[in-house]
């Protein structure tokens, strides 16, 4: 990602109420998210600074995603039916 | 607190701007199949969807097992019903057809079988290795997976009978 989106989006991340590692983490992703996307996360979070906190719980449950646990998978495949259903 | 995030050394630069080639690739792989993805979803659900699946490309690192089955999951609603339907059952081997290798030393040489299951009669591939003992008209139990569009049906045979 671009230096210049990148400060944007630390500023974006530092006016949010997310917790300082929650912070940290969406930053180590974001930085490498390709210019394309980015300009779209920014786009979206200037319209609704609530994207941060949807994308930051979608990254924790990620993370924590076992491979070989269904219920797992499902956790996180709950998670973005919901979150999709309640946008739409 | 962003201060210390963007200082690396110029090899350390060098190794991160291979990894961002490979998961530029990985995320672009994934996007591929978002827009069918997000077939009637509104203009913002689509671009949080694509937040979404760039999020799982960067993240899923065993990016072979975890994108693949992340991908199957996305692109069909009951995915995870369907894996979960898993039918137990024993029958006998119809056909087994041997295929050679396309492209030797990159591919492999496999099976194919053709089994009754509950009256459906199903093919799959699967691997020499493991089935090359395996016989035509031989009975055995087994574990099948109907995997839907996403992939042909998965047979796991658990013994000789």
């Amino acid at each position: 990602m671009k230096q210049d989106l990148l400060e944007k989006l630390k500023l974006e991340l530092e006016r949010s109420t997310l917790s300082e590692k929650d912070k940290l983490d969406l930053v180590s992703v974001f930085s490498r998210f390709p210019e394309v996307e980015a300009k779209m996360l920014l786009e979206l979070i200037g319209e609704d600074n609530d994207i941060l906190h949807l994308l930051s719980d979608n990254l924790k449950l990620k993370r924590d995603i076992n491979l070989d646990d269904k219920d797992s998978w499902k956790k996180v495949f709950d998670n973005e039916k919901e979150v999709l259903s309640s946008i739409n | 607190m962003f201060e210390n995030i963007n200082k690396f050394s110029p090899k350390q630069e060098t190794n991160i701007e291979k990894e961002i080639g490979e998961e530029e690739n990985r995320v672009k792989n994934l996007l591929e199949k978002e827009s069918s993805m997000s077939i009637g979803l509104s203009d913002k659900a689509r671009k949080i969807l694509r937040m979404m699946v760039t999020v799982s490309a960067l993240t899923l690192l065993p990016a072979t097992v975890g994108t693949g089955i992340y991908e199957m999951f996305r692109l069909e609603s009951n995915a995870i019903e369907r894996m979960e339907a898993v039918h137990n059952g024993s029958g006998v081997i119809l056909e087994k057809t041997y295929h050679k290798a396309v492209n030797p030393g990159f591919d492999n040489p496999y099976y194919s079988l053709k089994l009754e299951i509950n009256g459906k009669i199903i093919e799959a591939q699967v691997n020499e290795s493991i089935y090359k003992n395996v016989t035509q008209n031989e009975h055995v139990s087994f574990q099948y997976h109907d995997r839907g569009s996403t992939g042909g049906p998965e047979i796991i045979i658990n013994s000789l009978q």
